[in-house]
């Protein structure tokens, strides 16, 4: 598996697992030099786990890695480098970040999806996951209707692009017998996680990052080419567009 | 006199826009980003006719600062309702050659601008009798129904903009204004090209036949020119 943002959160938690189940991961992220954690599982895992250092907004970046793993099968890619939600205000939505947000959410999830498609074509499982989240179906934003406060319009929008990005990509590579799909790994309890707890919640209604990653493991073990251009929930159940 | 905002009017959906209005008597914001051009012609001529009912406005949607000074300069009117019609088709390279910069300006018009334009123009619709937000989606954004390899830049920003609407139809109900995504179908215009099967008046008919009967209980609705309801 090649993953991005493989330095915390659930991104660390798929190395940790793919690890022990002796897996081949290539773990990007942007500043290997302070990824204390993934460096440690790196040194110990007998070469299983290599860091890269990718920042996945720099499309140059993107194609040089690309190129340097070009012999190299791709059995999962794994989109998983994410961003915080963030706080918009109505009247004040600041397009700027919004701006930024399209480049570090969706383009990246292109562009390293552009630049690795060759790899995971000539692999055995053929996979791309991009990362979905719990406000991003349009028929029912965060799981309910969207009301007067919610202050995550532009989150939620970008969102929604990932994943028609992901249906779009699922026509363009199926005839090359790649599956795509997008899952919401669920509100887990990460550092990313925490930061998104109002001040009356506490972190007893977050999902656990290790049964987070189990689930989804279990989910594409079982990903066929006809499931491909899905949409789902971290525990595999299917979600609406 | 019932009043109604089009953004990108100088031509295609927009310009009929303006036409059908216009003949229904009503007063019309009609807005191009170049008010001046060859190609704003056609809406000069119309407005020149209209008895002053159509008044063009320029409006580059992706220029922020003008969308709030049209905002401030038209701040007593009231707008029953507001179409966001200004859009582009984006680059349609193939997987594997996005064009990035196409990609995030295509976003900044189809997707950005719409919230954009909502946030200024909310306080002028809520104080109209119709109070509708329009935005011109396309059948091409909706997920469900994607199942093509062509044109990714578009359907994203299309699969977008159907977000803000829904996010819009939550923010403003309270303001009583209704918020629609509609799909005018494929219409033969410089975008839709020659082979569409659909003409740009009977398009146009529709989607306005579309407005005139939406209440709140549509709001947040992604409808097809035809009146169906499409897939999200």
């Amino acid at each position: 598996m090649l993953l991005t943002g493989a330095n915390r959160g659930l991104g660390l938690e798929w190395v940790r697992q793919l690890d022990q189940a002796g897996w081949r991961v290539l773990a990007c992220c942007r500043n290997p030099a302070k990824a204390a954690e993934l460096n440690a599982i790196a040194a110990k895992s007998k070469g299983r786990v290599t860091v890269h250092k990718l920042d996945v907004t720099h499309h140059g970046q993107v194609d040089k890695l690309a190129h340097e793993l070009r012999d190299v099968p791709i059995d999962v890619l794994n989109n998983n480098a994410g961003v915080l939600p963030t706080r918009d205000r109505w009247g004040e939505t600041d397009y700027h970040k919004w701006q930024e947000l399209i480049w570090t959410n969706l383009f990246s999830t292109c562009k390293v999806s552009e630049a690795f498609t060759p790899h995971v074509a000539k692999s055995r499982r053929k996979i791309i996951l991009t990362m979905a989240s719990t406000l991003s179906s349009v028929s029912m934003p965060g799981g309910g209707p969207l009301v007067w406060g919610d202050e995550k319009h532009v989150y939620r929008t970008t969102k929604a692009g990932i994943n028609m990005l992901a249906k779009s990509m699922s026509g363009y590579l199926k005839p090359m017998g790649i599956i795509v799909v997008s899952i919401n790994p669920g509100w887990a309890n990460t550092e990313m996680g925490r930061q998104d707890l109002e001040p009356d919640q506490t972190t007893d209604i977050l999902l656990d990052p290790v049964v987070s990653i189990r689930s989804m493991r279990q989910l594409i073990d079982k990903l066929t080419l006809n499931e491909t251009g899905n949409l789902y929930k971290w525990n595999g159940e299917e979600l609406p567009p | 006199m019932e009043t109604v905002l089009i953004t990108g009017a100088n031509r295609g959906l927009g310009l009929e826009f303006v036409r059908q209005y216009n003949a229904a008597g009503w007063r019309v914001f009609a807005c191009c980003r170049e008010p001046t051009g060859a190609a704003a012609r056609d809406l000069n001529m119309l407005a020149g006719t209209s008895g002053r009912r159509v008044t063009v406005h320029r409006l580059d949607v992706a220029n922020h600062a003008q969308v709030d000074q049209l905002a401030l300069s038209l701040k007593r009117e009231a707008i029953d309702v507001l179409i966001n019609n200004a859009g582009v088709q984006g680059p349609n390279e193939d997987f594997g050659k996005t064009d990035y910069k196409r990609f995030a300006q295509t976003l900044a018009i189809n997707v950005l601008a719409p919230m954009k334009v909502a946030e200024a123009f909310a306080g002028h619709l809520a104080a109209s009798r119709r109070k509708v937000l329009a935005t011109i989606s396309s059948r091409m954004g909706s997920i469900g129904l994607t199942t093509g390899d062509t044109a990714i830049a578009y359907r994203t920003s299309k699969a977008a903009a159907n977000m803000v609407a829904k996010n819009l139809a939550g923010l403003l109900g309270p303001l009583g204004i209704t918020v629609l995504a509609l799909s005018p179908g494929w219409v033969k215009t410089d975008m839709g090209g020659a082979n569409a099967p659909l003409d740009v008046p009977t398009s146009v008919a529709a989607v306005r036949a579309i407005v005139a009967r939406a209440t709140a209980a549509e709001s947040g609705k992604f409808f097809h020119y035809d009146g169906t309801d499409l897939p999200w």
